[in-house]
C-alpha cells in the first residue's frame, strides 16, 4: 500500500492491470464449485476428431431463438473412456469444468465424461438413486446373509418364458433337484420396476432363497433393477436373495441389495443348489472313511488280544503254582517248627512245676521218718490241741497208727 | 433336498470324525459304523429321490 504524505488526497486514477493480473483473475474466478464438475447439457456441434486422439466441439442449445455455445475439449485419455461415437446434431450430458486457457484466452469447458442425453440422464439418476440407498445401508455389508447350504424350494423371480428360467431350471435339474417356485414378472419397461417389486414381495418367506434374475440387455432393458421398488423390495426381504441380472459385465443396483451377485442366472442357479454329484462323493468318502477306521480299531484290538493271550499261557499259569506251592510248604514246616517247640517248652515247664510240687507233698516228709498225728480228721499243730485220754490218728510212712494221750506236756512259754 | 437332508450329512461327518478319533473304543466304533452305515444310506436315497418340481404363486 502507497503511504501518501498527510494533507495530500490521494489522486484516485483508474486501476490497471497486466494481462496476467487478468488471467489469473479469471482463473480463480472459474475456480469457483459452480463451474467444477458439473454436468452440462446440449447438442454436438463443430465436432472435430483430432488424429492425436483429442476431440473438440461445442455444445449448443437454442433457448427462445436465441443460440448459446461453449467450446469443449476432450483430451484423449478421456475420450478413451467413450461409451459411443459423439457426432453432430447429437444430444448429450457432458461432465467438465470449466477453463481459461490463458495462452489464448478461450474458456472451454474440459469434458471427463459424456454419454448421450436421454441414456446419460438415466445414468445420472442411478447413480443418484445409488447414493441415497447407499446411505439408507441398503447396500451395507452387514446386511449380508449367508444363503442356505440346502434349500428345499427355490423362488425364482424372472419372465416366465424366455432362456432364464430355462437356464435356470436346468443348471438346478442337473446339480440337485428341488422344488422351484417361480414368481412371474415382466423384467423390462415402464412399469417393470412395480411388477419385479411385487413378485419379490410375494415369494419372501415362501421359499429359503429367492433368485431375481433377467438375462442379458441394454442399460435401458436393465433399467428396472435399478430401480429403488426393486432395492427395497429385496432389502426387506427375510429370505436370502441372488441377483442376477445381465451378463458378468452388467451392474445394477439390485446386485447391491442382494445377499449375493451371480454374474449370470445360470451362475445364480448353481450358487443356490449344491451339486448332487460331489454329494454323492462326499457321502461315499464318508462310508470308505468308517470302514478304514473301523478295520484300524478292529487290528488294533486283534493285536492287544494277541498279546494278551500270549502273556496269559498255561507255563506261566504253572510256574505261578509252583511258586505258590513252595511257599506254602515252607510255611507248613515253618508251622510245625514252631508247634514242636511250643509243645517242648510246656514239656519242660510241666516236670519243672512237678518237681516244685513234689517237694511240698507231706508223703516226702512221712519218708525222712516223721509221722502225722490227726484228732477227729485234722491234723493237730499244737501241743494245746491235744488232752489227755484223746483219741488219735497217726500217718507215716507205709500205714498207720491208732493210739491215745496219757499225758500231755506244754513247753515253757506256752 | 430338505433340512433333513443337511442333518443328516452333518451326523454323518460327525460320525466320521468320531470313529477317526484314537480315543473312541472298538464297541463305540462298531455302533457308529451302524448308525454311519444307515445314515449313507437314507442321504443316498435321498439323493436318488430329488427331482424337479415347478410350482408357480400369483398372490402375495
Amino acid at each position: 500500500m502507497d503511504q501518501f504524505p498527510a494533507g495530500d488526497l490521494p489522486v484516485p486514477g483508474p486501476a490497471v492491470l497486466g494481462v496476467a493480473e487478468i488471467s489469473g483473475i479469471i482463473s480463480d474466478a472459474l475456480g469457483d464449485e459452480r463451474f467444477q464438475d458439473i454436468w452440462v447439457r446440449g447438442e454436438i456441434t463443430s465436432y472435430k476428431h483430432h488424429h492425436s486422439g483429442h476431440r473438440y466441439f461445442s455444445l449448443s442449445e437454442q433457448v427462445s431463438g436465441r443460440n448459446f455455445a461453449i467450446k469443449c475439449i476432450m483430451w484423449q485419455s478421456r475420450a478413451q473412456g467413450l461409451v459411443f461415437e459423439p457426432r453432430d446434431g447429437l444430444a448429450v450430458i457432458a461432465l467438465g469444468s470449466v477453463q481459461v486457457y490463458e495462452a489464448r484466452g478461450d474458456l472451454g469447458f474440459y469434458v471427463q465424461e459424456m454419454l448421450p442425453a436421454g441414456e446419460g440422464e438415466k445414468h445420472l439418476l442411478v447413480e443418484k438413486w445409488k447414493r441415497e440407498l447407499a446411505a439408507e445401508g441398503l447396500f451395507a455389508e452387514e446386511r449380508k446373509r449367508p444363503l442356505p447350504s440346502f434349500p428345499s424350494k427355490v423362488g425364482v423371480v424372472t419372465a416366465r418364458t424366455g432362456a432364464v428360467l430355462q437356464d435356470i431350471l436346468n443348471v438346478i435339474g442337473r446339480r440337485f433337484p428341488v422344488e422351484i417356485v417361480l414368481s412371474s414378472t415382466a423384467v423390462q419397461g415402464d412399469l417393470a420396476h412395480l411388477e419385479i417389486a411385487r413378485a419379490i414381495r410375494i415369494l419372501d418367506a415362501r421359499v429359503d432363497v429367492i433368485i431375481v434374475a433377467r438375462g442379458g440387455g441394454s442399460f435401458d432393458d436393465l433399467f428396472p433393477f435399478n430401480h429403488p421398488d426393486v432395492v427395497r423390495a429385496i432389502a426387506c426381504c427375510s429370505t436370502p436373495v441372488v441377483s442376477a441380472v445381465g451378463h458378468e459385465v452388467d451392474h445394477v443396483l439390485s446386485d447391491l441389495a442382494a445377499d449375493r451377485r451371480a454374474p449370470t442366472p445360470s451362475a445364480a442357479a448353481e450358487l443356490v443348489v449344491p451339486d448332487k454329484a460331489e454329494l454323492a462323493r462326499e457321502i461315499s468318502g464318508g462310508r470308505d472313511r468308517m470302514s478304514g477306521s473301523l478295520e484300524k480299531k478292529v487290528r488294533a484290538a486283534a493285536l492287544l488280544i494277541e498279546d494278551l493271550r500270549l502273556r496269559l499261557q498255561p507255563r506261566r499259569i504253572l510256574k505261578r503254582i509252583n511258586e505258590n506251592r513252595e511257599e506254602t510248604s515252607e510255611l507248613g514246616e515253618d508251622m510245625t517248627q514252631a508247634i514242636r517247640t511250643r509243645i517242648e517248652r510246656g514239656r519242660s515247664e510241666l516236670a519243672r512245676l512237678n518237681a516244685l510240687l513234689d517237694g511240698r507233698s507231706p508223703l516226702t516228709i512221712l519218708s525222712r521218718g516223721y509221722c502225722i498225728a490227726e484228732k477227729d480228721g485234722r491234723v493237730i499243730r499244737s501241743a494245746a490241741n491235744l488232752s489227755a485220754g484223746d483219741r488219735i490218728r497217726l500217718r507215716m510212712t507205709g500205714g498207720g497208727a491208732k493210739a491215745r494221750i496219757d499225758e500231755v506236756y506244754h513247753d515253757k512259754e506256752v | 433336498m430338505t433340512r433333513k437332508f443337511e442333518e443328516m450329512l452333518a451326523e454323518l461327518k460327525e460320525v466320521v470324525k468320531k470313529m477317526e478319533d484314537p480315543d473312541t473304543g472298538l464297541d463305540e466304533s462298531i455302533a457308529l459304523y451302524e448308525r454311519g452305515a444307515a445314515l449313507i444310506r437314507e442321504c443316498e436315497q435321498k439323493l436318488a429321490e430329488a427331482e424337479l418340481k415347478v410350482t408357480e404363486v400369483t398372490e402375495g
